[in-house]
């Protein structure tokens, strides 16, 4: 087992693996020897691309929109970095990454801004709080276990056979990721030991919607930006 | 289905017009439809007119009529701030779309020259994605 990795996930839609590539290419340009694992669909593959991915996962990988969430748990690495395709990187600060792990902590992840978020993320029973488009986690076995609790809970909540007191907790939640980590850190016993990224996190995740005013005068070092689907 | 025969409220009225010769407002039919009628007196007296005159005054009117105009702004404000950002979100997805493109060309894909690539990751015009992809792939092709 390799030490420190990047993990991608390209699922469902074509767009995800060209996505994929884009981000990784631009990983590999700015830490040619940076270790990246890609789980994506076997019909997927070109022969180029084990020269941009070192392991390239397609076994059992589901055909899913958060196929994601299934990868986490079967990470190689003893310390991954989770990155959404839609990604890609801009600044040789990339190969400092891992130092922003809090090894007291499970994961390592960046904070959501309200005001850039696609839904409404305060609500009468919380706020979603997390980014989970970019996170660093160990592989402790909690750890892993939380990850799959991540995968089956979002499946039951995707599939209406998980409701909960939408009083409390908008039904508009439901397609949403971030819900369902929300709930397992905040309502389960599965919950990890969360930190966050230094200040300012938002280099590290700079979506495309932030004000600039939140890198703090530092260069972004991850650009975020939705893949546009064209199917 | 008749729903004319039904019991029926009146609510929500304000001036159609700005002679205040006119209310437009909605007649709730109780187990009906809500239906939006406007009304005018007539010279044999219109019982609707009367009915709105007995529930509201003109000056009440004139409040209504403000407030409804003042919601109709804001909601035609979202509406053309909705279609700005439909219009941002597809330019910004075009462009998108042909960096991704760009990066499937085997001469770019495969390009050690970082300087250009990050260039094409960094446009933020179509022009500057199509420039600077086809420097790279000339500068690539020299080699």
């Amino acid at each position: 087992m390799q030490n420190k990795g990047f993990v991608y996930v390209a699922s469902k839609y074509y767009e995800f693996i060209q996505a994929a590539r884009y981000s990784a290419t631009s990983l590999k340009d700015f830490w040619p020897d940076s270790n990246i694992t890609l789980f994506t669909h076997k019909e997927w593959i070109s022969d180029d691309d084990t020269n941009i991915f070192d392991c390239i996962v397609t076994d059992e990988v589901p055909n899913h929109k958060r196929a994601k969430l299934w990868a986490l748990d079967k990470t190689p690495y003893e310390l991954t970095c989770y990155i959404d395709c839609d990604t890609h990187i801009e600044h040789e600060d990339i190969q400092k990454i891992f130092e922003q792990y809090d090894i007291d902590s499970d994961i390592t992840i960046t904070k959501a801004r309200r005001y850039a978020a696609s839904i409404e993320s305060k609500f009468k029973g919380g706020e979603l709080t997390d980014h989970c488009g970019l996170f660093i986690y160990n592989n402790k076995l909690h750890t892993l276990n939380f990850m799959k609790q991540w995968w089956l809970l979002y499946c039951k909540q995707d599939e209406h056979k998980w409701n909960w007191d939408t009083d409390l907790y908008p039904e508009y939640l439901r397609k949403w990721d971030m819900w369902t980590y929300w709930w397992l850190q905040n309502k389960t016993e599965h919950k990890i030991k969360r930190s966050y990224f230094s200040n300012p996190d938002a280099r590290w995740n700079f979506v495309y919607v932030y004000d600039k005013k939140e890198l703090n005068g530092t260069e972004a070092v991850i650009h975020h930006q939705p893949v546009p689907r064209r199917s | 289905m008749d729903y004319t025969h039904l019991p029926r409220k009146i609510q929500n009225p304000y001036w159609g017009n700005n002679e205040k010769t006119q209310v437009i407002c909605e007649f709730n039919y109780e187990g009906g439809p809500v239906v939006t009628a406007a009304v005018s007196d007539t010279n044999d007296g219109n019982p609707d007119w009367k009915e709105i005159f007995n529930i509201w005054t003109s000056e009440q009117l004139d409040e209504l009529t403000e407030k409804a105009l003042r919601e109709d702004h804001v909601q035609s404000k979202k509406i053309q701030e909705l279609k700005k950002d439909d219009i941002e979100r597809m330019k910004v997805d075009a462009l998108f779309s042909a960096k991704l493109d760009a990066f499937e060309i085997d001469e770019i894909k495969n390009s050690k020259n970082r300087a250009f690539k990050s260039k094409i990751r960094k446009a933020k015009t179509l022009l500057e994605v199509t420039a600077y992809a086809s420097a790279l792939i000339m500068l690539e092709n020299a080699e």
